[in-house]
């Protein structure tokens, strides 16, 4: 790569495969940037077209230095930041199209395509569904053939996309096997940007009239569970997120969690055991069925029954559990836990309390009160709704005696207020209820649609006791999942809504495939690693046997490739073989068979010199040439005679 | 990129070349004088691939695995697909046209793809990395390529060392080899000088300019005739003997002019420096050959001539070009 080829401005075709190849890599970042940005963005792209288009000359440095002054600008007006996940890759899809804009030879194309390999691990952060792999799977290709296509312009633009897909195809072994044995790393290598995992959604460690309600318009899947056997029926699926019994009045919240290495409560009763995969969510808790026993070691067990990961949930994690919904919790609890789950803030919802206390009058035991509470709840006129109207102050107080409409976070809320006004100690709990079962591959998923929000109420003997006060107003919202419990009229995605076979069994396909994709793509972490390596029959799942795998592998594939590549000649058929074996008998009695002699003229030579042989060699000769020249051969007759004839031949 | 770093490029090339300079001719290129490295596009692409591998190592990110990985494998496929666009070229070089000093060298590097596949994108440089020529020889092919280099000495000059390379196909890695055939040019003395050329006959000759004299001077005789040429004027062509289906024949005359002319090293001043007075006597053997005369080169070491053919001729400027070297560059 000397000045001289590299220097020159590149083919018009050239620069159309490169801008095509940078568009493609952009395409996935439009329409995430802030408007301006985009607009830029797009902007620099059509002028790179045209410049392309009329071979205009690169513009002058002034101006590229005050347009990416001007992005950098924007950048910071619309993000906030030129820094962090963000802001990086928004600067990132900026500096692409200067950089085409302000090129001009060879060596700044292959800056781009530099660029543009980078985009796509930025694009990874975003997502990584088979679509989006799909999308950076082409554009891969683009960027091999349109780097084909610099090292040589006059190739066809075809024969580039062969070039660069008979490289991905011969390169594909060696990735797999790269992919499947590279020692992998959990974990960050160093601290990430705070706005990391901004997007994730999921449950927060607090709760106020209308934070469910905004996640149930999500169909994001929030996870997923595989039963080794038959899953609990929808009645029992209450996945145990954060416990909130702090509360201001209006807004529920949770207490700093205290966590075990082991359970603090002793299983019992019917056991389901099964894996459950969370999506990220940026939060510790792992959201288990109530209650788990986890058959692996790095998680912690709540005080409040939670199951939670020493880490936040950054990316998506397996746990295998063994769940006993029977199993009675919090048996001997702590009073001064007991204590906080009767208060309540002095002078919020009074009418809630002072009904509360009637309650208590009149009932004399725990269980008493505790119907009473519940009894009172379902004469109150509830209804069931995604858009319940605003609340004031007295949160309680107006859903259950003025407005009567609410959604399951009212519910609980009230509920547990009105719990505690009678003397029970009762708690919120958040989590998700019910799940869809995917008939194709069996599991279970959860989406965010189905976060949910209970009661707890402790009583002496049983312990901490599920109240469900949403299942006393809308029961179907327990048997039959979100969809069938509100009214038509409510908003609710359009995926969610049960009526269509046809959609729902394409959504099922859809993601009992995406399923398998996270699982075994997504998912594959050094504990999947090991896994699969312990049922490859490694011996062992260390680093070093990793390596010596890959390297025993990777030498494999090398030797195929080196087969496949190594430079041959014409192969020759079974009669040319044969005619060169009487050949080398000559050549060691000094008769080597000269390139431009014929079999006739060699023959004769050998006549002269070999009299005695010289008939034997003579019809061997004349076989071979009428065999190899001769019209409609006789192979099948006429090879084994020759075979013969030159076994016999002893020169 | 060689010129960049031409200090440790010369000092491999020394040490490639180190047992046969010049090689006997074909030179095959086998594999152990085939090197690869990637070159600064293969550089930059292995620093970007460490860059995303460590991005999804920290974000965890199982397909930024996957696409480091696919990029590295085809960097490896590269190098063996660079490697064998090399290995097993066979090149024969041959030396064409004249060279004089201080002017153009030629020589004809013929490339011979034995192999089945392509070998795209070859290049040959010169020492100093300038760009001599480049091919693409598909499969079982071959290709002559014409290699020109400056001629600054006289003697016998050799087109080496010379690198055939080739970044094919994605150009993130260089495989090359170094070359040094042996295909000696002589290199005649710079054809200068203002004295007349000895011979009062030529003189004239020279004033008329005429190019074709042994065909047809002035004031000839008609000599003959002879076996017609493809090169020859249709003006002399005999075509009355053609006619009489002799086949197609050619008129010669023979003329006074054609008369001996001696080209004498002591005839020029003795004051005159050695390689002026090459240049002189080179400049009259250009007439002189020009004119179609017979020739006689008297030098110190020897008398060539007379004879009047182009080999004659040829001979004459070999015996300059050399002399005084000892036959070897």
């Amino acid at each position: 790569m000397s000045a001289s080829p590299s220097a020159a401005p590149l083919p018009r075709e050239t620069g159309y495969a490169l801008l095509a190849t940078a568009t493609l890599s952009l395409l996935p970042f439009l329409s995430g940037l802030p408007v301006l940005m985009a607009a830029l963005t797009a902007l620099l792209l059509a002028w790179q077209f045209w410049r392309v288009r009329q071979q205009a000359p690169r513009p002058p440095a002034p101006l590229m230095l005050l347009l990416a002054i001007l992005g950098a600008a924007l950048c910071y007006l619309e993000l906030r930041s030129l820094f962090g996940r963000e802001a990086g890759l928004a600067m990132l899809t900026l500096l692409l199209p200067l950089k085409l804009v302000e090129g001009r030879d060879r060596r700044d194309a292959h800056a781009v395509l530099l660029l543009c390999c980078f985009m796509m691990t930025g694009q990874f952060l975003n997502a990584q569904s088979l679509p989006v792999a799909a999308t950076v799977g082409v554009c891969a290709l683009a960027i091999l053939a349109t780097s084909a296509r610099l090292e040589r312009p006059d190739l066809s633009l075809r024969a580039a996309l062969r070039t660069a897909s008979r490289l991905l195809a011969t390169a594909l072994p060696l990735m797999l096997l790269l992919f499947v044995l590279f020692p992998r790393i959990d974990g960050p290598l160093w601290r990430m940007p705070g706005d990391a995992f901004a997007a994730s959604t999921g449950l927060g460690d607090t709760m106020q009239p209308g934070s469910i309600s905004q996640l149930i318009l999500s169909g994001e899947i929030a996870f997923r569970a595989e039963f080794a056997g038959a899953p609990p029926p929808p009645r029992e699926r209450y996945w145990r997120g954060p416990v909130l019994s702090d509360f201001d009045g209006r807004v529920w919240q949770e207490r700093p969690a205290f966590t075990d290495a082991t359970p603090n409560y002793r299983p019992s009763g019917n056991a389901y055991a099964y894996t459950l995969t969370v999506e990220a969510h940026d939060r510790p808790w792992l959201l288990a069925l109530d209650f788990p026993i986890a058959t692996q070691e790095d998680v912690r067990y709540g005080r409040d029954f939670t199951l939670r990961s020493p880490r936040p949930v950054r990316t998506r994690v397996r746990v295998a559990l063994v769940s006993y919904p029977d199993t009675r919790v919090g048996l001997t609890e702590n009073p001064g836990r007991l204590a906080h789950a009767l208060w309540l803030p002095e002078g919020s919802n009074p009418r809630t309390v002072a009904a509360g206390q009637q309650l208590a009058a009149r009932g004399a035991t725990p269980d008493e009160r505790l119907q009473g509470a519940i009894d009172f709840m379902r004469d109150a006129r509830l209804t069931y709704t995604l858009n319940p109207p605003l609340l004031g102050t007295h949160g309680a107080d107006e859903f259950l005696f003025d407005t009567r409409q609410g959604f399951c976070e009212h519910f609980a809320s009230a509920f547990v207020v009105l719990a505690r006004a009678t003397g029970l100690p009762a708690r919120v709990v958040t989590g998700y209820q019910g799940g869809e079962l995917n008939p194709l591959d069996g599991t279970l998923v959860v989406r965010q649609s189905d976060a949910h929000a209970w009661a707890e109420v402790w009583l002496a003997g049983r312990g901490w006791v599920r109240v469900d006060p949403t299942a006393t107003s809308a029961p179907a919202r327990i048997d039959g999942g979100i969809a069938q419990a509100l009214p038509a009229t409510d908003a609710l995605p359009f995926l969610l809504r049960s009526d269509s076979p046809v959609l729902r069994e394409l959504r099922h396909r859809w993601e009992a495939l995406s399923n398998g994709w996270n699982q075994w793509v997504l998912g594959y972490n050094a504990s999947r690693q090991a896994e699969l390596l312990k049922q490859l029959g490694l011996p062992g799942t260390g680093w070093r046997e990793m390596i010596l795998a890959l390297g025993a592998g990777a030498a494999l594939w090398l030797a195929w490739l080196m087969w496949r590549l190594a430079p041959r000649g014409r192969r020759r058929d079974a009669l040319d073989r044969l005619w060169l074996r009487a050949c080398r008998k000559l050549a060691r009695r000094n008769l080597a068979r000269q390139p431009w002699e014929t079999p006739a003229a060699y023959a004769a030579r050998v006549a002269l010199r070999l009299p005695g042989q010289a008939a034997a060699f003579r019809e061997i000769a004349e076989t071979y040439a009428s065999l190899r020249y001769g019209p409609a051969p006789d192979m099948a007759g006429q090879l084994p005679r020759l075979r013969d004839l030159i076994q016999r031949f002893r020169p | 990129m060689s010129t960049a770093r031409p200090r440790w490029r010369a000092r491999l090339r020394a040490w490639a070349l180190r047992r046969h300079t010049p090689e006997a001719q074909p030179i095959r290129l086998r594999q152990r004088r085939v090197y690869v490295l990637p070159t600064r596009a293969g550089v930059a692409l292995l620093v970007t691939l460490v860059t995303m591998l460590l991005a999804s190592i920290n974000y965890n990110l199982s397909l930024g695995y996957a696409l480091v990985f696919l990029l590295g494998s085809v960097f490896v496929t590269h190098i063996l697909h660079t490697w064998r666009t090399l290995v097993g070229l066979r090149l024969e070089c041959a030396r064409t046209g004249e060279a004089f000093v201080g002017g153009r060298a030629a020589w004809l590097l013929r490339v011979f793809n034995d192999a089945t596949h392509e070998r795209a994108g070859l290049r040959v440089r010169d020492a100093e990395g300038a760009l001599l020529a480049q091919t693409h020889l598909a499969g079982a092919a071959h290709a002559e390529l014409r290699i020109e280099l400056t001629a600054p000495r006289r003697g016998l000059q050799n087109p080496g060392p010379l690198t055939v390379e080739s970044t094919q196909p994605l150009g993130w890695i260089r495989a090359w080899s170094y070359l040094a055939p042996d295909a000696p040019q002589p290199v005649y003395p710079a054809p200068h000088g203002a004295r007349a050329l000895p011979s009062a006959v030529i003189a004239s000759t020279e004033a008329h300019g005429s190019t074709h004299t042994a065909l047809r001077g002035q004031g000839d005789d008609f000599a003959g005739l002879r076996t017609g040429q493809a090169t020859d004027s249709p003006r002399h062509i005999a075509w009355k003997q053609y006619a009489q289906g002799k086949g197609l024949l050619t008129k010669t005359w023979a003329s006074p002019a054609t008369s001996d002319c001696v080209l004498d090293w002591r005839a020029l001043p003795p004051a005159l420096p050695l390689e002026e007075r090459l240049s002189q006597l080179c400049a009259w053997v250009l007439s002189a050959r020009r004119a179609g005369l017979r020739t006689t080169l008297i030098l110190p070491d020897g008398t060539s001539g007379p004879g009047e053919d182009a080999a004659h001729h040829e001979a004459c400027l070999l015996r300059l070009a050399l002399y005084g070297h000892g036959g070897r560059p």
